[in-house]
């Protein structure tokens, strides 16, 4: 970053965050099936594997095993479809784990490497991709595992950066991009070789009162409780995640709520007690930590006192909600829930 | 399980407000030690009555504004603590009293407590002190001795090197004494060396911003390098400008309050040149020797201005910059 930036951004570009994947991430992850699983019919897709297959063939896999992109959620058969007729230029699996704890993602593209990077190959074939790579985090220190650079002549791009990473890390490639998570690459290797329909997901478990944090292949639709006591509680945890712990969901209920197709990660915490709120001190970290270049101190001020155009004249449309001003604040203000809130009020109303 | 309460982030920065607070405490608090080896246990009273005055009085200001009173709160010792840091060791227990109620019940509490206020509390209390007992600010006593704690007779008072500055002299004090604070001066602002070891606990710390206090100093020792009288040395002039009073002290410790500083890269490095050329200029024209107070305190109410400048310009130049960029790109374009 040039001193030039420096000086007219005020940011600095996100936040340093100790990532704590070990327990989970070195472990290969370990199967969790109810009988949906077990049970499940295979088809068949009647295809020859021995040729190549093409773009239409392999949307119709995608479809009959009806695959669900971890990423975003979206069916992957459908994300497909949508992308430019002709040729893409960069086909990449995502494997950034940006955010503590969670390591569903690149803890299958570690202990499956040969089936992700098949699945890869096979896209970028009918795709006619010019590049293709495998993209993971950089920052993560303290591992066991090694992280190759590369995997059968496919690349492991390391992406660098800091914390909000994964929703920044691929704005440099243009339109013609295909991002799929590996988890889908996963599903679509077995759902090519062997049949099967997506019935699973993958799922990091952890958190401070986890006794065994692992990565576990779930079968959509178990509950939250039965993951978690596969898992095993040391103490009652204050509150249950689904997602990662900057911009997950708190679970109300955990016996009603069930692993979804695009769950990453199920995180316990226990919190010895409530952390006092102090008043805005105006120390400033909030808008160096703000990737997005805002001034998250203002907007919520202007969100706190019902000022929708002055919010929205100071670029409260382009939050992200990563929730990084509200981790480094040292006043514990929950800024980004306010400024998220602020966001679905005042812009719709604009529109 | 009190689950409603919670919003994402779920985990959050391990410092937070009292940590900040008490690095600045924990950076003060040695300057007492060489203060107390210099003059004596007589500091540690001035410094005792300064922060129980400043925390009574805040707690005080939140009850009568039907505040919760929130113990983990730590600025008020911090405002006490500069207060008493800036006063000379001779000073009469009433007027670092006196001086701790302004800041407070004047400074502070009006604005809305901690985070809210407009001034440095402690810039404003010792200013309000200098102006009312301008005679007795500014008399301080040679080092190396143990004050008793009633001023008599039989402790000397003269007047700092400060005087011969603001007379536009130089008080030509060498290096060593410079550094150590060996010569007549406020509590606890003169010794260099310990301020800039703490400067740089802060900075690493990120309780301060390493290029605020530089630029502050930059612009003070620009002055003074073109600034002084005749025969002297430069490098002579800016060592004495910046180290005989207690403008260092103050460069470190008030300039950087978060309340009342800038918040942006830019305007922060504006803040800090203009808080220096402001200092100086004071300690030209101005009748008192306490000159970087009152220039803190000019600043200060300036310091939403420099933000909403930088706010304009801060676009301004991005977009100068990008079509900069396309400009360049277009030619490298035409030449292939």
């Amino acid at each position: 970053m040039s001193v030039f930036n420096w000086l007219v951004t005020g940011s600095s570009n996100g936040i340093l965050l100790e990532q704590e994947k070990e327990p989970a991430l070195s472990k290969p992850f370990l199967p969790f099936y109810s009988s949906a699983t077990l049970q499940s019919q295979t088809f068949s897709h009647g295809f020859n594997l021995s040729k190549q297959l093409t773009k239409a063939q392999l949307i119709e896999i995608a479809r009959l095993a009806s695959i669900i992109d971890e990423r975003d959620g979206k069916a992957l058969a459908d994300k497909l479809e949508q992308t430019p007729a002709q040729k893409i230029s960069v086909l990449c699996a995502d494997a950034i784990d940006d955010e503590p704890f969670v390591s569903s993602q690149i803890n299958p593209l570690l202990h499956c490497r040969s089936q992700v990077v098949q699945a890869l190959k096979w896209l970028a074939d009918a795709f006619q991709a010019d590049k293709c790579f495998i993209a993971v985090y950089k920052n993560m220190s303290a591992l066991d595992t090694k992280i190759p650079t590369s995997i059968e002549s496919v690349e492991v791009r390391r992406m660098e950066g800091r914390y909000p990473m994964e929703s920044r890390a691929f704005r440099n490639y243009g339109k013609d991009t295909l991002i799929i998570g590996t988890a889908a690459l996963l599903h679509l290797y077995r759902a090519v070789t062997e049949g099967k329909v997506q019935t699973t997901s993958f799922v990091t478990i952890a958190g401070n009162c986890v006794s065994n944090p692992c990565n576990l292949e779930v079968t959509i639709g178990t509950p939250v409780s039965q993951v978690l006591e596969r898992c095993g509680l040391t103490r009652t945890p204050s509150y249950i995640i689904e997602g990662s712990a900057m911009q997950g969901i708190l679970i109300q209920d955990q016996d009603h709520t069930s692993v979804q197709p695009a769950t990453r990660s199920i995180l316990a915490f226990h919190v010895d007690r409530q952390e006092q709120l102090y008043s805005c001190v105006g120390c400033g970290r909030c808008i160096e930590a703000c990737p997005q270049g805002l001034n998250p101190r203002k907007l919520y001020r202007c969100v706190t006192t019902h000022h929708p155009q002055k919010a929205v004249s100071l670029g409260l449309s382009n939050c992200i909600g990563c929730s990084s001003c509200s981790y480094i604040c040292p006043s514990r203000l929950d800024l980004s829930y306010h400024i998220m809130l602020g966001k679905q009020r005042f812009v719709s109303e604009q529109k | 399980m009190n689950s409603s309460l919670h919003h994402a982030p779920y985990i959050r920065h391990p410092e937070s407000s009292r940590t900040l607070m008490s690095d600045v405490i924990i950076a003060l608090v040695p300057l007492y030690f060489m203060s107390y080896f210099y003059y004596g246990f007589r500091v540690f009273a001035v410094g005792g009555i300064a922060v129980l005055s400043c925390l009574v009085f805040d707690w005080l200001c939140g009850y009568l504004t039907y505040r919760r009173i929130n113990l983990r709160d730590f600025s008020p010792i911090v405002t006490g603590i500069i207060i008493s840091m800036l006063m000379p060791p001779t000073i009469d227990f009433h007027i670092v009293f006196a001086a701790s109620l302004f800041a407070i019940l004047v400074a502070k509490a009006p604005f809305g407590g901690t985070g809210h206020n407009i001034f440095n509390p402690a810039a404003a209390g010792v200013a309000f002190a200098t102006i009312c007992w301008d005679s007795k600010l500014f008399l301080y006593t040679p080092t190396l001795q143990h004050l008793p704690m009633q001023i008599n007779e039989s402790v000397s008072l003269l007047q700092g090197p400060t005087a011969t500055l603001k007379l536009g002299g130089i008080p030509r004090l060498g290096i060593t004494e410079l550094l150590l604070g060996n010569f007549p001066g406020p509590i606890g602002s003169t010794y260099t060396l310990i301020i800039f070891a703490c400067l740089i606990y802060l900075i690493a710390r990120h309780a301060v911003k390493w290029y605020l206090p530089l630029s502050y100093i930059l612009s003070v020792s620009l002055i003074a390098a073109f600034h002084h009288p005749f025969g002297v040395s430069p490098l002579e002039s800016i060592s004495n400008e910046l180290f005989a009073g207690s403008l260092f002290f103050v460069s470190v410790y008030l300039l950087n309050d978060p309340v009342t500083t800038p918040k942006y890269h830019i305007s922060r490095i504006l803040y800090g040149l203009c808080a220096g050329a402001a200092t100086m200029l004071f300690r030209y024209f101005s009748p008192l020797e306490l000159s970087a107070v009152f220039a803190i305190l000019l600043m200060n109410a300036l310091a939403p201005a420099f933000d909403c400048f930088c706010e304009w310009l801060m676009p301004q130049l991005q977009a100068r910059h990008t079509s900069v960029q396309e400009d360049t790109t277009v030619q490298g374009g035409q030449k292939s």
